[in-house]
């Protein structure tokens, strides 16, 4: 199932400085190794690539966002 | 219907209530469907999954077991490793439209897919979920409370 996603991921490690120096904290996309846009929330961000880029493998990720915290500690007694 | 709007276990006493509170957190019945333009949804566009989601302020996004995102061909939208208790564990990010009918709630959101065992919940309502609620958590009560983020309610926000 997983989505090769390196090209993407790969232009957004390039471009973040650049993306933090212009846009601040803001959610990007790319497709490719191509910046598409940035926006103010996730929301607007994914209704741009599904609009534009619907049909393409795309990546959306937010310029300053902290490690994910995913609690998985689950103890049996 | 009016705000806030209260969830918690069943149960015929204020107490039995509060105690399942305590054991078991508190669930909400969401509709996860995968995004319009998805393989899954070209392949059949009825489809969806409901389950019962914790709450949970202890996780950042909203969480799936990564074995709905392959049911319903989550379409992929970034890749993480996970730092652990006993390692790294790899996450796949994917896009779809979350529904929770009992808050009015229905967005395109960013689900988080860890690819662990089975869990005890198939997903998890985290922070960016609960940002958009105020969320009071009345144990004394055996429920917990949402009240929607309206303009007015924000404002004082806003400005500070």
């Amino acid at each position: 199932m997983s989505v090769d996603l390196s090209q993407e991921i790969a232009a957004f490690r390039r471009k973040k400085p650049e993306l933090i120096t212009k846009y601040g904290s803001v959610w990007v996309v790319f497709v490719a190794d191509e910046f598409k846009g940035h926006f103010p929330s996730f929301q607007q961000a994914a209704q741009f690539a599904l609009d534009r880029h619907g049909s393409e493998r795309f990546l959306i990720r937010h310029t300053d966002e902290p490690p994910l915290q995913v609690p998985l500690v689950a103890v049996e007694a | 219907m009016t705000w806030p709007r209260s969830f918690g276990p069943t149960g015929p006493t204020v107490m039995e209530r509060r105690a399942l509170l305590l054991r078991d957190g508190c669930t909400l019945d969401v509709i996860i469907r995968p995004d319009s333009k998805s393989a899954g949804a070209a392949s059949a566009p009825e489809v969806l999954y409901k389950t019962a989601a914790l709450i949970d302020t202890g996780a950042s996004k909203v969480c799936i077991d990564y074995r709905i995102a392959q049911k319903l061909q989550l379409r992929e939208i970034d890749q993480t490793t996970l730092h652990v208790v006993g390692g790294k564990i790899e996450a796949h990010l994917f896009l779809g439209e979350l529904e929770v009918p009992g808050v009015d709630y229905r967005e395109l959101v960013e689900f988080v897919a860890p690819k662990v065992g089975q869990l005890r919940y198939e997903a998890l309502l985290g922070r960016s979920f609960l940002t958009n609620f105020m969320v009071t958590f009345d144990g004394p009560a055996g429920q917990v409370n949402f009240m929607r983020r309206t303009p007015e309610l924000l404002q004082p926000y806003d400005e500070g």
